[in-house]
């Protein structure tokens, strides 16, 4: 463990004198205290935090997965290049002890990294809460709106069609049921989050319908006539629910002239939003699920740092990289292929199997990528989706425990099998 | 070598077995492209100090590469202190330098050397005492916070020196070790070299330079072209038996006239009669020794005399240490 932890204190040692570290704060601090100034949204101090928010975690992440998979590369197959390898190789260690020991000290310098980048955010967010024209109490609205995250419950499934989706016709009324039993004790307030398309899709006015909440104890808990844009998500307040085990809500489309329907055609489309937890527990656990993901972009850009030479290491690294950032991406090129039709007659064989060279790739890297789509805290944070720290729990096992332990095993493998004292080297 | 020498190299335990090794270097496609070593045999024993010679190219950094465990034989069987190369038990065992600065730039003297002794888990107070001991042996106390990255090609040989004696290694493994260093550090170093054989610990020396090589060595192998041409000790390589040398001093011009005289009637051939030579590296040093004292501190290496104590086995301390693992 001791040379493990050598190892480790080299390489923070490498990372703050060569200036990464350095390089890569400064370049935090300039992202994150621009952005309120370089996005304005609509001027009011609630799009200003909410963009704020939106933008400044995936930025960060951006930034620090480029140079966790960055230094990971450099880590190995920069000191092949320089011959330092060379020399270490010849003192008593094994090959997943320098392995795990340059992880480590990275993971270090991803977390100060990390560390800082999240305290900028949550000051840079009471900043932008703060703001001069607002009296004592609209800040404290704003802060309590802003700085809540929510658990979202989704309506329980209706016959004859799948959670969420309905289609509401001029004057008709669609009544969704959420099973909050668990949920409302103590909650002051709820959201019910929605997003609709109308028909005909050309309509694109604000669409007039009536909102009403009931519960068992609280039959007239809501109603609330309410024009809303098409395409856009809203968020409607439900006032406090007293302990309940079913809410009722219902739309009754006003829309008849001109005649307009909606349709909410996805299961994400209605959720019930409950306040779960604050701004910054959940950040907290955004950034450990962050954390975890850069231990595995480290750990990815290592493996290719030991099996190639820097340039080349950098660039398939930033490659998996590329298409981590790209999930969707990948998922339709592992599913379909390069070919739109591939049962066109037209098509040559070349093609065929062209085709499917790229699914078969895809497919293996869709399914080594697949624990990043689980495990994404972009996904929660800019929607203030409450993150449990379950999710956080099961992100570190499996992005920070077993994916760079399996790839730490192929690493010190790599290692050990590769000829670092080759005349090309 | 003799056939006593022989019986006598073959009690002692050899330190370093090559029997058929062979490294042949291949491109991507596996397809071979030089053959590097081609099935060499030798032995280096316990306690010897034993030379790598031949012409660039000739496979002895190869050679070297492949006891270190940097490169893996294609064929033949290679064991160090009886063990695979890569054995990290060996390896414990062993010091290198390399012919050319493997070290973090970024890291001070005093940091490297640390953190190398680290990587053989001593003790603290042994692993600071010795790297003070070396710091002041390779003349690079006053250096010891200064980077690695802004020392000269002669404080790097130096350093790199140091690292290889931090965990007082039975096996010394030095390829070109008096590349870039002046006379004095020369010298320095070939005493060390004895210093260290007195002390039963084996040292591997490849080199380019023949009189370093030949002042310290007492057996050699010379290879060329993947081959070991020639393998012996040194005495009896450069031995000729045919010719003889008297030294005598105090003589009168009278006396040596007459000692040829009779040589001329004894052997019937012309004796040759010279005053000797001190060779260039003893004017030099002798020179600098009469200006050392009194000067100015360099910028760049002091001098020191002595063997660090702990590789001479003077310092008590050091009996104790033990690597953990």
């Amino acid at each position: 463990m001791q040379k493990i932890a050598t190892i480790a204190a080299l390489a923070i040692r490498s990372a703050i004198r060569s200036r990464v570290i350095a390089v890569v704060a400064v370049a935090i601090i300039a992202v994150i205290i621009s952005l309120p100034f370089v996005i304005k949204g609509d001027g009011t101090p609630e799009s200003r935090s909410t963009i704020f928010i939106n933008y400044s975690f995936g930025l960060l992440m951006f930034v620090l997965s480029l140079t966790a998979t960055w230094c990971g590369a450099g880590a190995i197959a920069l000191e092949i290049g320089e011959r330092q390898m060379q020399l270490l190789i010849t003192k008593p260690l094994r090959s997943f002890q320098i392995w795990a020991g340059k992880l480590l000290g990275l993971m270090t310098v991803n977390l100060a990294l990390l560390a800082l980048g999240g305290a900028l955010i949550c000051a840079m967010i009471h900043w932008t809460l703060g703001p001069a024209e607002m009296n004592r109490a609209g800040q404290q609205d704003l802060r309590r709106k802003i700085l809540t995250v929510y658990r979202a419950v989704p309506p329980l499934k209706a016959s004859g069609l799948q959670s969420g989706r309905a289609a509401i016709g001029p004057g008709q009324t669609y009544r969704w049921h959420f099973d909050i039993a668990r949920h409302t004790a103590g909650t002051p307030f709820a959201l019910l989050k929605f997003r609709f398309i109308p028909s005909p899709f050309s309509h694109q006015s604000p669409v007039a319908g009536i909102w009403r909440a009931a519960t068992e104890k609280q039959p007239d808990l809501l109603e609330q006539t309410l024009a809303a844009s098409p395409n856009m998500t809203d968020y409607l307040n439900i006032p406090k629910i007293y302990p309940a085990g079913m809410l009722d809500i219902e739309h009754q489309n006003m829309q008849t002239n001109p005649a307009v329907t909606v349709f909410f055609p996805s299961e994400n489309d209605l959720s019930l939003l409950i306040p779960e937890s604050s701004f910054e527990a959940n950040l907290l656990r955004g950034l450990i699920i962050g954390f975890t993901r850069l231990a595995f972009f480290t750990s990815l850009g290592m493996i290719a740092g030991t099996l190639f030479t820097f340039p080349v290491a950098v660039l398939a690294s930033l490659g998996m990289l590329a298409m981590a950032f790209s999930g969707g991406f990948v998922r339709q090129l592992a599913e379909k292929g390069l070919l739109t039709d591939p049962s066109h007659e037209q098509v040559s064989i070349m093609a065929f199997i062209l085709n499917d060279l790229v699914r078969v790739s895809f497919r293996f890297f869709a399914f080594l990528l697949s624990p990043l789509d689980r495990f994404d805290p972009l996904a929660f944070l800019p929607d203030r989706l409450f993150i449990p720290w379950s999710l956080a729990g099961q992100s570190f096992a499996v992005l920070c425990c077993l994916y760079p332990l399996v790839l730490l095993l192929i690493g010190a493998g790599c290692l050990r099998r590769r000829e670092i004292g080759l005349p090309s080297q | 070598m003799s056939k006593l020498q022989n019986q006598e190299l073959s009690t002692i335990e050899p330190v370093i077995i090559a029997d058929g090794l062979t490294k042949v270097f291949r491109d991507f496609w596996h397809r071979p492209i030089v053959s590097a070593v081609k099935a060499v045999r030798f032995e280096v024993h316990a306690g010897e100090i034993f030379g790598l010679l031949g012409p660039n190219g000739s496979g002895k950094s190869t050679t070297l590469r492949m006891i270190l465990g940097l490169l893996k034989p294609t064929a033949g069987v290679l064991r160090v202190f009886g063990k695979e190369p890569q054995d990290v038990h060996s390896k414990s065992k062993i010091g290198y330098l390399p012919e050319e600065s493997c070290l973090y730039p970024f890291l001070t003297a005093r940091e490297t050397l640390t953190f190398y002794g680290s990587l053989f888990n001593l003790d603290s107070s042994i692993l600071n005492e010795r790297v003070k001991q070396l710091l002041e042996m390779t003349g690079l106390e006053h250096a010891a916070t200064r980077r690695i990255g802004e020392f000269s090609k002669g404080m790097l040989r130096r350093i790199g020196l140091a690292q290889a004696l931090i965990n007082d290694p039975d096996l010394i493994i030095l390829d070109e070790p008096t590349s870039g260093l002046d006379p004095v550090g020369c010298r320095q170093i070939k005493d060390l070299i004895l210093t260290l054989a007195g002390r039963g610990k084996t040292v591997l020396i490849s080199s380019h330079l023949l009189a370093d090589v030949e002042s310290v060595c007492k057996r050699v192998i010379i290879m060329n072209n993947g081959n070991i041409i020639v393998q012996g000790r040194l005495n009896e390589l450069l031995e000729n038996e045919a010719i003889y040398r008297f030294c005598v001093s105090s003589a009168s011009a009278e006396q040596i006239q007459a000692i040829q005289s009779f040589l001329r009637l004894q052997t019937g051939t012309d004796p040759r009669t010279d005053h000797p030579r001190k060779t260039l590296e003893q004017f030099f040093l002798e020179t600098v020794a009469r200006a050392q004292p009194g000067t100015t501190t360099p910028s760049g290496v002091a001098y020191a005399e002595k063997v660090a104590p702990f590789l001479a086995g003077k310092s008590p301390k050091d009996e104790k240490t033990q690597c953990k693992k």
